[in-house]
Parts: structure tokens; sequence; C-alpha cells
């Protein structure tokens, strides 16, 4: 069925994009979802407007961590069932395309939005806000990190004049490509990976950096105050950490139940969002508590006497987060990377990993020898098993970070939820 | 004898990452392996340029080569490197801004620093992995590494960095990749290359202190394995794509055939 409202080119495009949609699906071309958009696209390329049309929505664009805060910013929005969203990472104008295609009734749309994809996502869909969670450099597309901020920039100022750009404040590439929006709300995001963000995007002059300050001596751009930011009350001992969202008119508690930084700097993205929509505060932060899992990413599998956490790492900042994480909580780490193409295990060879030297890391995967190379030049000790359940065996009882590349994720989520345990 | 090198990677944020700053890093691991202290820099602006033994270029894409021979013309990398005092390694980007000439996104050809005698063109995109053949003049075994560009290297009067078993390179008839020309070494393989062929950087530390006898035997056995795992792969495919390519020749005849099916 075709929605009333839909031009009628628009109407037929979707209507053979479903038809696409099945045939991938028959064809064994798995979830279909993508294919499906990009038929549609190519008939009529307005058809995102017309399935976005009559809806608010949010989207979410970033190097890292755009799946986790957009089921944030989904729970965050409105009950379930009132938002629609692109789950799973179809995240390009397809894959948005089929989303809002599947459901047209929602009023409110909260978008994972792959960063090239943005310009003619805001185009299609006249967002109410954009949040942008960082920038830093990837291999695998081959689209260069300037190209990209540029595109931001002429997509930012560009935006529609009721639209708000929710910005981490702390990323010096990502405040300069949005500093044309209609209205800016800066949130403290953290930067983690420094390394892209050294030189001004804007003079090319050094930024000086003090805590999570940035300013630039050449043009004088710095740091936005944030407006939302993420604090932390006690300590880990037996009363716990309690966190708080503080915002300009008081600050809200939130529960962290995803695990990782991103998550917990995402609740404040996504409670900015909420306030964007008129979303009452505490409503947004319970609903925010019931998000244990992000594409079942995250959701701790238990096998034998350990509950394993996968994390999905394809570029330096991901690695970099993550390695944090690991030197300073003493997490128990295995590493899956599989073999995807020539440049799979370049990214690693410039992440951080002498940050856990000295620890053992547990290494299997295809691209075992690269990562076993990779680690011992950074002073990591290795131990190689066949598989990825004798790698976890190898582990202490309790909790193992188990840290792959895309291929590798994949392989082993699906291993893991078809009960190989 | 201790000596003390300095290794300089200049403007790495002028051109689309490719993986090489870690580059700078492991030929310092090798260095001091060999027994020489090492300190890498990493030079982001012409005020920032510092004398060093070995100044590394690298990254891809032409969109900012432009603005990397601007800056580079800035410093007194030519006048070092030209004089022979300091060892120049450079990658894509960086080898597109040491040429003759070369030729931006547009098609507008532009002068590069002219330190190897190469003229740079465009060509059909390419990325994929890249072998090399052992080069007994260099002292390097079969090196791996993967090019990701869209342009053919021209050279005049200059020996190439290797020739070829498996890749595009420069794209000419030779299958050749690179320049080898006075005081610079350029290239067009990005990623773990020093990293994963530690006879490159015995190579690069043997020219910049100006050491001619070979190097004693010093193997890496994680590092070794990682390449031979690599290079066999890549051979496996390579025959795998030939015969793929043989059966398609050998069918397409039949085909009308098995379509009236």
């Amino acid at each position: 069925m075709t929605h009333r409202r839909d031009p009628l080119r628009a109407g037929v495009a979707l209507g053979a994009g479903r038809v696409a949609d099945r045939l991938s699906l028959s064809l064994g071309l798995g979830a279909g979802s993508v294919v499906g958009g990009r038929t549609a696209l190519r008939l009529d390329p307005r058809v995102l407007e017309a399935v976005a049309a009559g809806r608010r929505s949010v989207l979410v664009t970033g190097t890292n961590g755009k799946a986790t805060v957009t089921a944030l910013v989904t729970a965050a929005l409105g009950e379930k069932g009132s938002v629609v969203t692109n789950a799973m990472g179809a995240n390009t104008t397809d894959g948005i395309i089929a989303a809002l295609a599947k459901d047209r009734t929602s009023p409110v749309a909260a978008l994972e939005v792959d960063d090239v994809h943005l310009g003619a996502v805001v185009k299609g869909t006249r967002p109410r806000a954009v949040i942008a969670l960082n920038s830093s450099r990837e291999y695998t597309r081959g689209v260069s990190l300037a190209r990209t901020l540029r595109h931001w920039r002429r997509t930012a100022a560009a935006l529609p004049d009721d639209s708000v750009a929710i910005i981490n404040t702390d990323d010096p590439l990502v405040s300069w490509a949005f500093e044309a929006a209609p209205r800016v709300v800066p949130v403290s995001g953290g930067l983690d990976w420094r390394d892209d963000a050294l030189l001004c995007p804007a003079c090319r002059a050094p930024h000086e950096f003090e805590g999570l300050s940035w300013s630039c001596p050449g043009c004088g751009r710095q740091r936005r105050a944030p407006q939302w930011t993420v604090v932390a009350e006690g300590d880990e001992g037996d009363e716990g950490v309690e966190w708080y969202v503080e915002h300009g008119r008081g600050r809200q508690r939130i529960e962290v139940t995803v695990p990782g930084r991103t998550a917990t700097v995402g609740e404040a993205f996504a409670l900015a969002a909420a306030d964007v929509f008129g979303v009452d505060l505490a409503g947004a932060a319970e609903r925010m508590a019931t998000v244990a899992d992000v594409d079942e990413r995250y959701a701790p599998v238990q096998i034998g006497e350990h509950a394993a956490r996968l994390m999905r790492l394809d570029n330096p900042a991901g690695w970099a987060e993550a390695l944090d994480v690991a030197a300073t909580t003493g997490a128990q780490l295995v590493m899956v990377v599989d073999p995807d193409g020539p440049r799979d295990t370049a990214t690693m060879w410039e992440s951080p990993f002498h940050l856990i030297g000295g620890h053992e890391v547990a290494v299997t995967g295809g691209r075992s020898s690269d990562v076993v190379a990779i680690l011992t030049a950074a002073g990591v000790r290795t131990r190689v098993a066949p598989d990825v359940l004798s790698a976890i065996a190898t582990r202490e009882a309790g909790d193992v970070l188990v840290a792959c590349n895309t291929p590798a994720f994949r392989r082993v989520s699906a291993q893991f939820r078809g009960g190989a345990a | 004898m201790t000596r003390s090198l300095t290794i300089a990677t200049l403007f790495p944020l002028v051109t689309v990452a490719a993986g090489d700053e870690a580059k700078g890093p492991a030929l310092a691991r090798r260095a001091r392996d060999r027994g020489l202290s090492a300190e890498v820099v990493t030079v982001d602006r012409p005020g920032g340029f510092v004398e060093a033994d070995v100044y590394l270029l690298g990254g891809t894409g032409r969109d900012g080569v432009g603005q990397l021979v601007s800056l580079l013309s800035d410093t007194d990398l030519a006048s070092r490197v030209s004089a022979g005092g300091s060892l120049l390694f450079a990658v894509d980007a960086g080898l597109d801004a040491v040429s003759l000439t070369w030729v931006d996104p547009a098609g507008h050809r532009h002068d590069g620093l002219g330190l190897v005698p190469v003229v740079v063109s465009g060509a059909a995109p390419v990325t994929g992995s890249v072998v090399t053949k052992p080069n007994a003049e260099l002292g390097l075994p079969a090196l791996v590494g993967w090019e990701s560009n869209d342009v053919r290297t021209q050279r005049a009067a200059a020996a190439p960095f290797s020739q070829l078993e498996h890749g595009a390179g420069d794209r000419s008839e030779t299958r050749t990749d690179g320049v080898v020309s006075g005081s610079v070494i350029a290239t067009r393989l990005h990623g773990p290359l020093i990293a994963l062929n530690p006879e490159l950087a015995d190579l690069l530390l043997a020219r910049a202190t100006g050491r001619t006898e070979p190097w004693p035997d010093l193997p890496v056995p994680a590092v070794e394995e990682a390449r031979t795992n690599r290079i066999a792969e890549i051979r496996a495919e390579a025959a795998a794509a030939g015969w793929a390519a043989r059966v398609r020749r050998a069918v397409r005849p039949l085909s009308p055939v098995r379509a009236e099916r």
C-alpha cells in the first residue's frame, strides 16, 4: 500500500522498491532494506521527501557512535512505536528511504546518517535537529576527512531556519563544520582521538588544547561553552557512581545502561534533542534507561564463566576509545580480526596499542598474524587461539571485551546469536 | 657507536590519510632494534620544520598535493635533500608533490618540487594489494603493500623503486613502481609498508647513516609471519582470479545456448 500523500511518481517508485526488497530477500541477499531503497531512489530522487513528509526528524551523524546515539535518541523522543528509526546500520540515503517507507505513520523519525549522505538526507527530510558526534579519519570508504567536513559545512549552511545543530563542541572539526547552522546547541561529547584535529580547519594554525577546551591562536575560533554536559558523582565504591546531564535549567539524572563513553555522552546529545522536540526530560531519561542494547551489539553474552561484550572497531578513533577503556578498567581483551581487503589492518598500525603495553591479549580470526605483529610492535603480549570461544576460554572468569573489525563482528555476533555458547 | 636519528613526518594532515603515519614509528622501532636512538617528529606547519635525517611524506588523493607543494616550498626540504644531507621517503601524494609536474583533479598541470625526474598524469582509480619482486640492488626481498591512486607515474633517467609481481604501480608496461633518485626514494605503496617490511627500514637507516656494510640478520618473527601470510593470500587470490577469467573466456561462446534453457 502506498500512502495517499505521495506524489504519483514517488508512489510508483516505492511500489517498485518493495518488489526489489522481496526479490533481494528471496535471492538471499540479506535483509533487503538497502536494495529496496536504492531501486526507489533511482526511480525518483524525491522519494525521500515523500516518505519523510509530515514528520519531525532528527539526524545523527559522525564517524563513531552513530548507531548507539540514534538508539538513545529514538528512546528519548517517545514511546516505542511512535518513533521510526533505521536500526541495523542502514544509514545511507537508500537505507533511510527503506526504513521510512516501511513505517508511514510514526510522526517522529530518529535517523542514523552516514557522514557523506548528510546533505541528501537533510534535503529530503528537512530535519528539526542534526546531531554531529565527531569526525576522524577512516580508510574504508576512500572519502577524505577534509571533503566530508566541507560537505557538512555546506549542509549546515543550507539547514532550514527552524533547524538546530546539536554538536560536539569538544571536537574542533565538527565545530567548524557546523558553525554556519541557523542555531547551534553545544554538547560536551569529548575527543578521544586528537590526531586529526591538530590544525584549525579554517586557518591551518595548530590548535591549543587544554583538557576538553581548545582554541585557535590563528583565527581566534574556540570551543563554545557546552549547554549539555555529563557529570559523574560519587566513587566506584559501595554507593556507585551517579550520572547526571547538566543543562541550562538544571540537571537530569540518567542511568547509563549501554557500556562505553559514547553511550554516556550520547545521553546528553539525546536529551538535547528531546529538549528541541519539547519532550519532558525526566521521561526521556527514563526511557533511555531501558535501552540495554543497540543492534544486539552490547548485551553481554554469557559463555561458560565469561560475560563477553562485542565491540566493532574500524578506525583509530574507535580503537583509541576501546583501548582507553581496557587500559583504565583493566578489562580482559580478545581481538578478532578478519580479512577485509588490502587495507584491512592499516588503521590498526596507527592505533595507540601501547596504551595496553604489557597486557596479554587473546587473538583469533583470519588476520591473526597481522594483529600479533601489530601488538608485538606495541609491546603487548599475545596468545593466538583457533576460534573465538577458545580465545575467550583463555581469559580469567568474568568480563571479557571482544574487539572485532567489521567482518569479524558480523561473524561473531551471528555465532553468538545462533546460541553457539 | 650510537647515533641519534631524527625522523620527521611532514604535513600528514594535508593529504588524505592512508595509513602512512605508521611509517615514522615503524622506522624508529627498527632503528632502536639496530642500536640507534631515534626520535619521531611530526611537522604540521612550515614554522615547525626541523632538521632531520629522514623525512617522510605520504597520504593519498590529489586534493591536498597543491597545498603540500606550497607548504614544502616554504621549508628547507628541497635544499637539504638535494645536498644529500637528508633522506626523503615519499609515498603517493608525497611522490606527486616532489615530482617535476603533476595534474590536479580538474586536469590542470602544476609544477611539483622537482626532486625526482617524474611526471605524473591522471589515470583510472585503482585500489589493491601489491607484491614487489626482490630487488638485489637495494637489498630488498619481495615487499607487500597496497596502492590507492588515480595516477600514472612516468620516470625519466632514474631507476624504479621496484619491479612488481602483483599490482598496478606506475601503470607502465614495464610493471614497475616508484623511483629512486639521489636522496629520494618514492613509491605508491601505503600503509604499514615499513612496519611489514623491515628490510626497507634497514635500507632507509643505512642510507640515512651512511652505512655501506650489510646489517647483521635481525628477524622479527611476528612481522615475517604476517608478511608471508599476506603474500601467500594475494598470490592465491591472483591465481583464482586468473582461473576464473580463463573459465569465463572458455564459457562465453556457450552462454547463448545456456540462456535458452
